[in-house]
C-alpha cells in the first residue's frame, strides 16, 4: 500500500469538501467534518465510517433523530440508524438543550450507528462537565467508553466483549458517572468490568501526544483512501470553461 | 456623508461604529498601517538584528538556477531556497491557473542534506503539483516584469542605474502570483508554525517575509547576470535604488472568501486598528508638533498617491481625488490650527468635508504620529477561531440579536434579481474562486457560503414563521428541526460578541465590488499602490521603501510610510503646490 503524508489543515479542508459536497447546506457539513478529523486523530476511522456511509447512500438528506422520552431521569432518543458522523452535533445542541430545561442526567439512544461519532460533540458541549461514560453495544461487541478531563487529563477507556443481549442492540447509554466500577447504567450490569477486554485504551499522555504527533507530522493517508475522499471533495468545484475564466477577472 | 465618530455599539465613545467601518466602500479605502504585518516583520528583523545570507549561489550566466538563503534568527534557522527556470514570456500570467513560472520559492525550518534540496528540486518548480515536507512553511512562485527586468540588468550592465521615471512606472523586478502556507501541500501547519516555529507566529508574517527575500533574490540576481554581461562596466544596484524597489503581487478572488470565513481574524485585526485610534482621540491632544508632523505625512501621502500609475480609470479618479483633498486639507489646517483643540473634531471636520479615501488617510497617519500608542498595542492577541453554538438560547433572544446586529442584512430584498444576481464558486482550475451569473452560468448548486446577508434573512425569516404555541423555544430545538441554518447560527452568536466581525454587504449584488475586500485584506498586510485591473483582481506592491537586508545591521528608523519614490530627505521637503 502506499501512503501521503497530508497535514492537518489539508484534511480538513479536504473533508470540508466532500462534506459539503455531499451534504450540500442541508445541515452544518464543517461540523460533521471536524467530527470525521477528530475521529480520524484519535484512531476511530472517521474516514472509513464516511466513506462506507457514501458507499450505501447515494444522497444525503437529513433524518431528524426522534425525542421518544424526555423525562428527569432520562433522555431517549431514536438515533433512526443514521450515522452519528452526520447528527453527533445536532444530538449534542439537544441534549444540551433539553438537559437544561429538565434537568436530565442520563442520555440513551436506540437504533443508533457510529457511537464513537458522539464523542467529540459531546466532550466539546461539556454536557457531562468533565466526565463522559458512553456504553453501548451492537451485533459483534459491547463497548464501553470512558473520558476524564480533570487537571487537564484527557483519558479513553475502549472495552468490548462478546456477551451481547439483543435487547440492547444499538443501543447507546451515556451518563457522566465518574466512577466508572460503580456505574449504575443497564447495559453495564450485565457484565463484569473486570473481563472485558480491553481493544484500544489511550492514556492520558498518549491521548496528548496523538494530537502534538498529528500536528507536528501531519497524517499518513493510504493513497487510495485518499483518492476516494479527494474526488468526492472535487464534487465542490465547476468545471472550467473560457466563460467562466472571465468570472475571476481575466 | 458619514459622520467619523458614532457611539451606538462600543462602550467607548470613541470607538468607531461598526456601520461606519464595515461598509465595504470604507474596507476597501484602508490603507496599511503602523501595525499591518510587513511593518511589524521589519521591525522584527531589526530588532532582533536576523542574519540573513547566501548559503549556496548556483545561478548560470542567464541567471537561472538556485539559491539558498540562510537566514539566522535570534533562536533558530531557517532557509529560503529559490530555482530559478527558464520560462516562455508567452506562458507568463499572474493567474493563478498558470502551470510555469520564472521562479518558484520555499520557506523552511531547520537545516536540511543534499538529499533534500534534491526533493526540493523535484517539488517546489511544481507548486500545486508536489508535495512538501513538514517543516515547509511557505511555497510560491514569481514572475519576471516584463517592463522591468531586462531593463534594470541593461541598465546595470551598462553601469547606470534604473531610472526613477521608470521605477515609478513598476516598483519591481518581481511580481508574485501565489503565496502559500498554513498546511498546503503538506506543508507545516498554521497551528505548528504558531506554536513551534516562534519567529512566524503571527498570522501570514513567513508569508510576508518570503516576499520580502523575494525582494532580496531580484537584487541579487540582476546583479549577477549584469555582472556577467559586462564584467568591467556593470554596476550594483545602489541602496536606494534597492529601497524604492518592492516586490509586486497580483492578488484576485481568492483573498475575498477568506474574509467571510474567518470573521474573528477580521475583527481582530480591525478592532486592533480601531483600539489604536480610539486610544489617540482618548488621551491625546493636538500641539504644534503634531500638527506639522500630520501635514508632512498628508503630504508624503499626497505624492505617494501621486506616483500611483494604474491603467484603472476609477482608481485613478480615487487617488486624484483624494489628492486633492489632501491638499486642501494641507491649506486649511494651519489656517485653522488654533481651532483644532482635539483630533476629533478634525476627524470630523475631514469626514463632513472630504471622501472615505482621504478620511481613512488622515486616520492613518494620525496613528503614525503616535507611534508609542500603536506600539503598546504591538503584541499579537491569539484568538482561537471557534464558532461554537449556544444551543439553550433561547430563539427570541437570537431573533433581537439578528435585528439588532444584522439590520444591515434584513434590509435587502433577494426577491429583487439585482439582490442576488451572482453566486461565487470555485472552479476545477485550481479551485479558484470565481463569479457566476445567476441563471446564465453552470455551477450555481455548488454555490460557496458567501452570501452572509441572503443566508441570515432566510434564517431570520424562517425564524419569524415558528409561532409562540411551538414547542421549538431554543437555539438547540430549533436547528435540531432546521439543521441547514446550524452554520449560519453559530456565526451570529459568536460574532454578537464582538464590535467589527461582519463585513456589511451583500456580496451577492450585481454591482459588487470584491476588490474592495481584497484591498483591505491587502492594508492589513502592508501593502499599497493598489493598480486594480477590474473589480475582481488587482496588482499592488509590497516593501517599497522597506529597508534591505544589508540595513538590519544599522538603527532602524520605521518611517516607509507611504513610501515615495525620491528620496526619503527630499519628500520631507516637497511642499505641495
Amino acid at each position: 500500500m502506499k501512503f501521503t503524508r497530508v497535514s492537518n489543515n489539508e484534511l480538513r479542508a479536504i473533508l470540508n469538501n466532500a462534506c459539503e459536497a455531499f451534504i450540500s447546506h442541508k445541515n452544518d457539513f464543517e461540523e460533521t467534518a471536524s467530527t470525521i478529523l477528530w475521529l480520524e486523530t484519535y484512531d476511530f476511522s472517521g474516514i472509513d465510517m464516511f466513506l462506507n456511509y457514501l458507499d450505501q447512500h447515494y444522497e444525503y438528506n437529513y433524518l431528524q433523530p426522534k425525542i421518544i422520552n424526555n423525562e428527569k431521569a432520562s433522555l431517549i432518543i431514536d438515533g433512526k440508524h443514521e450515522s452519528h458522523i452526520f447528527n453527533a452535533h445536532l444530538i449534542s445542541d439537544i441534549v444540551c438543550t433539553l438537559f437544561n430545561q429538565n434537568e436530565n442526567d442520563g442520555l440513551a439512544i436506540i437504533n443508533s450507528k457510529n457511537p464513537e461519532a458522539l464523542v467529540p460533540k459531546l466532550i466539546e458541549s461539556k454536557i457531562f462537565k468533565n466526565y463522559l461514560s458512553i456504553n453501548w453495544m451492537d451485533e459483534n461487541y459491547l463497548s464501553y467508553l470512558f473520558y476524564r478531563n480533570e487537571n487537564s487529563s484527557n483519558l479513553i477507556i475502549y472495552k468490548t466483549d462478546s456477551k451481547l443481549n439483543e435487547k440492547y442492540f444499538n443501543t447507546v447509554l451515556i451518563n457522566n458517572k465518574n466512577d466508572h466500577k460503580n456505574n449504575e447504567n443497564e447495559i453495564f450490569k450485565l457484565n463484569d468490568l473486570n473481563k472485558l477486554k480491553i481493544i484500544n485504551r489511550i492514556q492520558p499522555k498518549h491521548f496528548r501526544s496523538i494530537k502534538q504527533q498529528k500536528l507536528m507530522d501531519g497524517f499518513y493517508m493510504e493513497n487510495t483512501k485518499l483518492n476516494k475522499l479527494s474526488s468526492i471533495a472535487n464534487n465542490v468545484l465547476v468545471e472550467s470553461s473560457e466563460k467562466s475564466r472571465l468570472g475571476a477577472g481575466e | 456623508m458619514q459622520a467619523n465618530l458614532n457611539t451606538t455599539q462600543s462602550n467607548d465613545e470613541f470607538m468607531r461604529d461598526p456601520s461606519v467601518v464595515m461598509d465595504l466602500r470604507r474596507l476597501g479605502s484602508f490603507y496599511p498601517y503602523k501595525l499591518s504585518f510587513m511593518r511589524k516583520l521589519i521591525r522584527k528583523i531589526m530588532r532582533q538584528k536576523w542574519k540573513i545570507s547566501i548559503d549556496h549561489f548556483n545561478l548560470d550566466n542567464d541567471g537561472y538556477g538556485e539559491i539558498i538563503y540562510d537566514i539566522k534568527t535570534p533562536k533558530d534557522c531557517f532557509h529560503f531556497v529559490v530555482f530559478s527556470n527558464f520560462l516562455d514570456p508567452n506562458e507568463r500570467t499572474d493567474r493563478v491557473i498558470a502551470e510555469q513560472w520564472d521562479i518558484t520559492l520555499t520557506l523552511r525550518h531547520g537545516k536540511f542534506d543534499q538529499n533534500q534540496l534534491e526533493m526540493l528540486r523535484n517539488n517546489v518548480p511544481l507548486q500545486e503539483k508536489g508535495r512538501m515536507s513538514s517543516n515547509t512553511i511557505v511555497l510560491s512562485r514569481a514572475n519576471r516584469s516584463s517592463r522591468n527586468f531586462d531593463y534594470v540588468i541593461d541598465q546595470l550592465s551598462s553601469g547606470q542605474q534604473p531610472s526613477i521615471e521608470k521605477i515609478k512606472e513598476v516598483g519591481y523586478i518581481y511580481r508574485t502570483t501565489a503565496v502559500y502556507g498554513s498546511g498546503k501541500f503538506g506543508m507545516a501547519d498554521w497551528e505548528k508554525v504558531r506554536t513551534h516555529y516562534k519567529d512566524f507566529s503571527e498570522p501570514f508574517s513567513a508569508e510576508m517575509f518570503s516576499c520580502f527575500m523575494i525582494r532580496q533574490f531580484s537584487f541579487d540576481q540582476v546583479e549577477h547576470i549584469a555582472r556577467i554581461k559586462s564584467p568591467k562596466d556593470s554596476v550594483a544596484l545602489e541602496k536606494s535604488t534597492k529601497i524604492n524597489l518592492g516586490i509586486g503581487n497580483a492578488t484576485g478572488l481568492g483573498m475575498a472568501p477568506f474574509l467571510i470565513k474567518h470573521p474573528l481574524l477580521i475583527n481582530n485585526w480591525i478592532e486592533k486598528r480601531e483600539k489604536v485610534l480610539c486610544e489617540i482621540l482618548k488621551t491625546t491632544q493636538p500641539d504644534e508638533n503634531r500638527l506639522a508632523a500630520l501635514l508632512s505625512l498628508a503630504q508624503r501621502a499626497f505624492h505617494h498617491l501621486d506616483e500611483i500609475n494604474s491603467e484603472n480609470k476609477t482608481q485613478n479618479k480615487i487617488n486624484k481625488n483624494a489628492a486633492e483633498d489632501l491638499k486642501r486639507m494641507v491649506s486649511w489646517i494651519p489656517k485653522n490650527k488654533k481651532a483644532i483643540t482635539n483630533w476629533t473634531d478634525l476627524l470630523d471636520h475631514i469626514s463632513l468635508n472630504y471622501g472615505v479615501e482621504t478620511q481613512e488617510i488622515a486616520n492613518t497617519i494620525l496613528i503614525e504620529i503616535y507611534p508609542d500608542i500603536a506600539l503598546d498595542m504591538e503584541n499579537y492577541n491569539y484568538i482561537d477561531e471557534k464558532y461554537e453554538l449556544m444551543p439553550k438560547m433561547s430563539l427570541i433572544e437570537l431573533q433581537n440579536i439578528i435585528e439588532e446586529k444584522y439590520k444591515w442584512a434584513l434590509k435587502y430584498n433577494f426577491k429583487k434579481a439585482k439582490n442576488n444576481s451572482v453566486f461565487w464558486y470555485r472552479s476545477e482550475e485550481k479551485m479558484e474562486p470565481r463569479l457566476g451569473q445567476r441563471g446564465l452560468d453552470e455551477g450555481v448548486e455548488k454555490e460557496m457560503l458567501i452570501g452572509v446577508a441572503k443566508i441570515v434573512s432566510k434564517c431570520y425569516d424562517s425564524i419569524c414563521t415558528i409561532s409562540n404555541n411551538s414547542i421549538i423555544k431554543s437555539v438547540g430545538e430549533f436547528v435540531f428541526a432546521h439543521p441547514e441554518y446550524r452554520k449560519i447560527i453559530r456565526r451570529i452568536q459568536t460574532l454578537s460578541k464582538t464590535i467589527y466581525g461582519e463585513i456589511r454587504a451583500n456580496l451577492l449584488e450585481e454591482d459588487v465590488m470584491p476588490i474592495h475586500l481584497l484591498r483591505c485584506k491587502l492594508s492589513f498586510f502592508g501593502v499599497g499602490k493598489f493598480d486594480p485591473k477590474s473589480r475582481l483582481w488587482l496588482r499592488n506592491t509590497m516593501f517599497q521603501g522597506a529597508p534591505i537586508i544589508d540595513d538590519i545591521a544599522d538603527d532602524y528608523k520605521d518611517d516607509w510610510f507611504f513610501p515615495t519614490i525620491e528620496t526619503s530627505e527630499q519628500n520631507r521637503d516637497n511642499e505641495i503646490h
